[in-house]
């Protein structure tokens, strides 16, 4: 995982997901794969800018009424757009799933999304965060534990010497 | 178009209802599996987490900003508030991938909830607050 350390507030991510959730659930309980697809829409462009999509909805709605306060400390946000950037694809795969008349397999990639952000939302569960654990235990290149000061990333550490008895 | 929502509404909320029994029985499976921490022997690695007192086993990773800064805080806070009433232990999976393994961690942070026989009670996926970590330990506290 990256070292990158940021602000990061965590009332804002969860925030974004609920909206997720809520539309999400929205599209499909009232059949509407236009909303679907203007959920991934809205997901996709916050991972590029590398903001919650919804951010609007928490910092003009939610933060001016009280009703969710800011939880801000130094994270890594790259999990975090992982999760989001896949959840957009998901979304989008969805939609266009659900426009070429595979309903079936679109209301189930919508439903992944909805159950992700869920276990996020409210049971802490990052998923972004179970994949990137679990390359890193494949030892996939780029997200392998740092290697330690001073080395060159793919170069063997620098020999140390033995410490003084 | 109204019976249709009312439908889909419904498997809305058995799908969901499903999801979240399953999660409940991951949890459980996690719990279950972890079990009771024997005494360790000799080259068996070990917690460092010793019967007689409730407490915490905190996995994490130093490669994980939200465990170092988030996390770790959180259960030392908790360990600072309770006095010596409880013991946090704290394993870092690249260090013991091992560990890590036989305790089934999916992701970081992960923390065990155990009772003074060293029992494996509950499991957290994900950050957990100090007042949440506060309330999971205290049916396990000494009167």
């Amino acid at each position: 995982m990256s070292a990158s350390l940021g602000p990061v507030d965590h009332a804002a991510l969860k925030a974004n997901q609920l909206v997720i959730i809520a539309l999400s659930a929205a599209a499909f309980i009232f059949d509407v794969p236009l909303l679907a697809l203007f959920v991934g829409i809205v997901m996709s462009l916050g991972t590029f800018f590398g903001k919650p999509g919804f951010l609007k909805v928490y910092s003009s709605i939610l933060r001016p009424l009280g009703l969710i306060r800011p939880d801000i400390f130094q994270d890594n946000p790259e999990p975090h757009r992982f999760a989001q950037g896949f959840g957009a694809v998901v979304l989008l795969g969805a939609s266009a799933a659900l426009f070429a008349g595979l309903h079936a397999l679109g209301w189930a990639l919508l439903w992944l999304v909805i159950v992700l952000a869920s276990l996020n939302a409210f049971a802490g569960f990052c998923a972004g965060c179970f994949v990137y654990y679990q390359l890193a235990r494949l030892g996939a290149p780029g997200f392998a534990k740092r290697p330690p000061e001073g080395t060159f990333p793919g170069f063997k550490p620098k020999a140390h010497h033995e410490a003084d008895a | 178009m109204l019976t249709g929502a009312v439908l889909r509404l419904a498997m809305a909320v058995l799908i969901a209802s499903g999801a979240w029994v399953l999660w409940k029985m991951l949890g459980s499976s996690m719990v279950a599996r972890a079990g009771t921490l024997e005494n360790s022997a000799a080259g068996v690695p070990s917690t460092g987490f010793v019967k007689g007192k409730p407490g915490l086993i905190v996995f994490g990773s130093t490669a994980c900003a939200a465990c170092v800064h988030v996390q770790n805080p959180a259960a030392q806070r908790l360990e600072a508030a309770m006095g010596g009433t409880i013991q946090v232990v704290h394993v870092d999976v690249d260090d013991q991938p091992s560990m890590a393994g036989r305790f089934g961690i999916m992701s970081l942070p992960t923390v065990f909830i155990l009772d003074a026989t060293a029992t494996v009670r509950r499991v957290n996926h994900g950050l957990v607050s100090h007042d949440e970590l506060k309330r999971q330990l205290s049916p396990y506290l000494a009167p």
